[in-house]
């Protein structure tokens, strides 16, 4: 799977301890976001893509 | 040694051993230093061996419970920072190494049946069967770590 996340944090100047901190989970989960190593759950896609403030889709690429 | 004393060392271990890694690993270790027959002891002397084996549970049950320790040290400093215990990621990762080593637990029970002639005593047995489960899922927990969650099929 492959995200956007990184990108995204690093344009909103976001660390992944803040980014966990906003959408509720531990620092070690965002690790694993990013590297692609974890699908999240529908809820969790959700937060991350409302704080970037875009659809879930525009983070998140299942199809590759 | 006395009675007393041997009591209140072992249930200082218990004791140490249920608020750390469990009463399993405890077992185990108990069971695999019998297995083992403590080669660090010098003498054939049954007293000294006996020393040996409660000295070398001492210090196994008190490295894992300095590794639990700092644990829950990491954890405190952690929720004190805001941060989840658990969240949907560290459960999936859970679930996933006990549902696998639960099933690879069953080759370890037939391998262990398959030598039961080996061992002296069944308690040596139950307690090296336990260990190999913690330890199935401690080894599980660091394969899915590398690999990642990628999938829903929980296999």
């Amino acid at each position: 799977m492959k995200t956007r996340v990184k990108e995204l944090r690093a344009r909103f100047s976001l660390t992944q301890s803040e980014l966990a901190l906003r959408v509720g989970v531990r620092r070690e989960t965002i690790v694993f976001l990013e590297k692609g190593k974890y699908m999240p759950s529908l809820k969790l896609a959700f937060d991350v893509a409302q704080v970037f403030g875009l659809a879930i889709e525009e983070v998140f690429d299942l199809k590759s | 040694m006395k009675l007393t004393k041997i009591l209140s060392i072992s249930i200082f271990l218990v004791g140490l051993a249920l608020l750390g890694w469990g009463i399993a690993m405890w077992l185990g270790i108990i069971a695999a230093s019998e297995e083992i027959e403590l080669h660090l002891t010098l003498t054939s002397d049954s007293q000294s061996t006996t020393n040996a084996k409660i000295l070398i549970a001492i210090g196994l049950t008190f490295c894992l419970n300095v590794l639990f320790v700092w644990k829950q040290v990491k954890m405190a400093q952690s929720a004190q920072a805001g941060f989840p215990h658990d969240d949907e990621f560290s459960r999936q990762l859970k679930y996933r190494a006990a549902h696998w080593a639960f099933h690879q637990s069953f080759f370890v029970w037939m391998v262990i049946f398959l030598f039961s002639h080996s061992f002296d005593k069944a308690e040596t047995m139950l307690g090296l069967g336990m260990l190999a489960m913690a330890a199935l899922y401690g080894i599980n927990l660091l394969v899915l770590k590398g690999r990642g969650v990628v999938d829903e099929d929980p296999r």
